[in-house]
């Protein structure tokens, strides 16, 4: 499942049959290589975020949660929003210190969470399991056969 | 090979390989007589620039690229000062490249080629590969431009003079992209004259 095509779903109360709100963004982990879980913007409530083990499902018109209650607090100091902290759009290099091209989009497996690939602006898909690091500098990747191409 | 200019790597970020930013190259480090790059001075990175007490010691660092010097983390800088000034070791006399910048290159017979503008290093290997020199004045029909010569062991470093063999000159390249080819050429030619002497 590609994570832009998931940005905006309704999330639903399975409780209330309610929209609690849309989806905004998500918190990759880059050493378990998952989604930890997901922004959401919000109606009502303070907390805005949903961990990985609150969802019931992502389906294809909504992502499910058994309660409202299960809103929390986004964690601090771990993890990278793929919006919010520029994984999508931001620095990418290579192991080896060579600048690449941006990260266009994050496939993930709908039902475990884990990351599968991610899509450079320009040149190959990337197996999730050469995701190397993401920092608040660059988002690291192994060094690819293939030419890398330098972003602008 | 993968060819750089010293100059290429002043101002590049150290980045760990979780992707954060936590220092940026001042100076290269390099031993002017075995030709090993030993490590880098730092400067901090963001608005408050300026040098790092902590250095970065080539066996600490993971990558040399074009756009970053890659290390494990944050661990991989050491305190300059425990480590002798500069030296990051105790035997291996130390010269940032800022110390050869401008010295002349002399031939063991004599010659002067020009003065060194510039450290070429072989990113993967760690090595000073040559030097980029600005030709004498009576070479100089190419409008300024540079030339590269190779680098090899059997020389001598003084404060502002670098002795390179007579033979060297043959070797000397007239622009960058072609260098590695003479460095492949004239360590292998080298090699030859070893096995027949």
């Amino acid at each position: 499942m590609k994570f832009t095509d998931i940005v905006g779903r309704e999330v639903v109360d399975l409780e209330t049959a309610s929209v609690l709100g849309q989806i905004d963004d998500a918190i990759i982990d880059s050493t378990t290589k998952s989604i930890m879980g997901f922004k959401v913007r919000k109606t009502a409530g303070p907390n805005d975020w949903l961990d990985w083990g609150a969802i019931s499902a992502i389906g294809a018109d909504a992502v499910t949660v058994q309660s409202a209650l299960l809103f929390g607090e986004q964690p601090v100091d771990k993890g990278r929003l793929l919006l919010g902290d520029d994984v999508i759009g931001g620095r990418v290099l290579s192991d080896l210190g060579v600048l690449m091209s941006a990260v266009s989009n994050v496939e993930f497996d709908a039902a475990s969470g884990r990351l599968t690939s991610l899509t450079l602006r320009e040149g190959p898909s990337i197996a999730a399991s050469d995701l190397v690091g993401a920092g608040t500098y660059a988002i690291v990747l192994k060094h690819q056969k293939t030419e890398p191409i330098k972003s602008a | 090979v993968a060819l750089l200019r010293g100059s290429d790597l002043m101002g590049i970020p150290i980045v760990t390989v979780s992707g954060d930013d936590i220092g940026e190259v001042r100076d290269v480090l390099f031993d002017a007589t075995r030709g090993v790059l030993l490590g880098f001075t730092l400067n901090k990175r963001g608005r408050f620039r300026g040098r790092m007490a902590e250095v970065l010691s080539y066996t600490n660092v993971m990558a040399v690229g074009p756009d970053a010097v890659m290390v494990g983390g944050a661990f991989a800088l050491t305190d300059a000062i425990d480590r002798g000034f500069e030296g990051l070791s105790e035997t291996a006399p130390s010269n940032p490249i800022g110390d050869v910048l401008s010295d002349r290159v002399l031939t063991d017979s004599g010659e002067e080629i020009g003065s060194v503008t510039d450290v070429v290093i072989d990113t993967n290997e760690g090595t000073v590969v040559g030097f980029e020199i600005a030709p004498m004045e009576e070479r100089k029909s190419r409008n300024g431009r540079k030339s590269y010569l190779p680098f090899h062991d059997t020389r001598s470093v003084s404060r502002d003079t670098l002795i390179v063999p007579a033979a060297a000159i043959e070797y000397i390249a007239s622009d960058f992209a072609g260098f590695a080819e003479a460095v492949d050429r004239y360590r292998a030619d080298l090699a030859q004259s070893r096995v027949g002497s």
